[in-house]
């Protein structure tokens, strides 16, 4: 009896007791794969592309303005220079700086059809077209971003309905840190991104291929992540390595500049984020 | 039910055996023979490298930037299966010297095991774990000696062995101190007997076992 009860003791004691730490399976996320492709295709090359074309309409703007008052209000209100901030111009060569803005302009307006700007943004470095008055086409001509990502070829295409929110009356007083002006765009895009990185020894390649199947929207702010929404993305992901990936991706972009949601197929499965 | 009501009702089950083993009218001295004994007994809280330091596991691994597809991917590629402790499994071999005295070798074994799995296939990828092996001469003080029950007190101390294998393969192997104070244990039984036993070290916080005296 002796035995039998320590022998009972034993196994209420014993064998529920062994587990201590739960497995990782219910964490496990193969969509995120899809989306993480798609946060690198919207980081490295749909938002600086976009902030290109924003940055160039508005050193237009900055352009025509017609008094040192006046700049500074669309310096600081459009561009969102902060005190510290200074916009350099260089009339003589057509170049301006503002930031990690290089603009070179020409003799005509970016808004007149047919009139090309150049503008570069650290590695990346784009000719901004004017089609008709509120479209313009973007190509990218040098895509060298830095640590192995490079935009191998990109056309973008954008119109917007907010030009006139930059013709606003310069001379009506602000309280500091506000009046920030935002435009916002309708897109199409196609392209190629890449990204080399050494894993362990081990060199790996990844190539984004990617396409708007649908018209997505984007809009400019002065601070967070660029909002991308509305529009079906295609991305087709190869990646060359320890781990390799030959899949399609498919991105619904829906909700709102304030609340856009990101809907990723993947492998069969779907799942939501939000941003 | 939780852990610590697991180990109260084991505590209440074997102090009703030892209650119910009692023989009042053996409170006189039982006659002492010298002799051998051999236990097998089980301890939770094993103070060792595989209770105290399961993220061993891990190793030192190399960074991988997972800002990057390929880096994500691999960071990502496995998944960790369930963690099992063994508690210590405690072997043991006594001789009776005195009525008050034993000497014992206790070999212990306590173990951390984990598994790896492929986060696309759910198939094993890989083992990992670690192992503890100690050796220890053991001193006990016997200060119930009766028919049916003895209660003692004990101290040992001796060397462990153990070995990790992270996630990435990599064998480490270390030596350390093996060790136990016990300040209250009781056996329960004449030639076969249970036990149960309090400690701090290698054997494990509270064991709880089985004996034969020869």
């Amino acid at each position: 009896m002796t035995v039998l009860a320590v022998l009972t003791a034993l196994i209420i004691t014993v064998l529920p007791s062994c587990t201590v730490d739960g497995s990782q399976e219910r964490y496990v996320d193969v969509v995120e794969e899809g989306y993480k492709a798609y946060q690198a295709v919207r980081s490295y090359s749909v938002e600086p592309v976009i902030r290109m074309l924003d940055m160039t309409l508005k050193a237009d703007r900055w352009l025509r303005s017609g008094s040192d008052e006046e700049r500074n209000a669309v310096a600081e209100r459009l561009m969102y220079a902060d005190g510290s901030d200074t916009v350099f111009h260089n009339p003589g060569m057509r170049y301006i700086e503002f930031g990690d803005f290089e603009i070179h302009y020409a003799d005509e307006s970016i808004l007149c059809p047919g009139s090309s700007w150049k503008c570069t943004l650290g590695g990346i470095e784009c000719e901004i077209r004017c089609i008709w008055e509120t479209m313009w086409e973007v190509e990218v001509m040098s895509g060298h971003i830095g640590r192995g990502r490079n935009i191998t070829s990109m056309i973008f295409y954008a119109v917007t309905e907010d030009l006139g929110l930059m013709d606003f009356d310069w001379e009506e007083p602000v309280e500091d840190g506000e009046g920030k002006i935002m435009l916002s765009y309708l897109f199409e895009t196609e392209g190629i991104y890449t990204e080399e990185q050494e894993i362990n020894g081990s060199d790996t390649f990844t190539e984004l291929t990617f396409i708007t199947e649908e018209s997505a929207a984007a809009s400019v702010r002065p601070y967070g992540l660029l909002p991308v929404y509305g529009g079906v993305l295609s991305i087709h992901m190869t990646v060359d390595g320890p781990v390799e990936r030959d899949e399609d991706i498919r991105v619904t972009l829906s909700g709102s500049a304030v609340f856009p949601r990101v809907i990723v197929e993947y492998m069969g499965m779907k799942k939501h984020w939000v941003g | 039910m939780t852990r610590i009501s697991r180990f109260i009702v084991s505590a209440v089950l074997l102090a009703l055996v030892a209650g119910s083993a009692v023989d009042m009218r053996a409170r006189e001295r039982w006659p002492f023979e010298k002799g051998s004994e051999l236990r097998l007994s089980w301890g939770v809280l094993p103070l060792d490298r595989p209770t105290l330091y399961p993220d061993d596991i891990y190793g030192y691994p190399g960074y991988v930037d997972d800002s990057y597809i390929a880096g994500y991917l691999e960071s990502t590629r496995y998944y960790l299966g369930a963690g099992r402790l063994t508690g210590a499994v405690n072997l043991t071999y006594s001789y009776r010297f005195r009525r008050w005295f034993e000497l014992s070798g206790i070999l212990t074994y306590s173990g951390y095991d984990r598994a790896g799995y492929d986060k696309m296939t759910g198939e094993l990828a890989f083992r990992t774990g670690i192992h503890n092996v100690s050796l220890m001469p053991y001193a006990r003080f016997v200060w119930v000696y009766r028919e049916w029950v003895r209660m003692y007190s004990g101290v040992g101390a001796g060397l462990g062995f153990s070995t990790t294998r992270d996630i990435r393969g990599t064998l480490d192997t270390d030596m350390c101190l093996a060790f136990s104070v016990t300040p209250v244990g009781i056996m329960v039984g004449r030639d076969f007997y249970g036990l149960a036993e309090l400690s701090f070290g290698t054997t494990g916080l509270l064991s709880f076992g089985v004996g034969y005296r020869f």
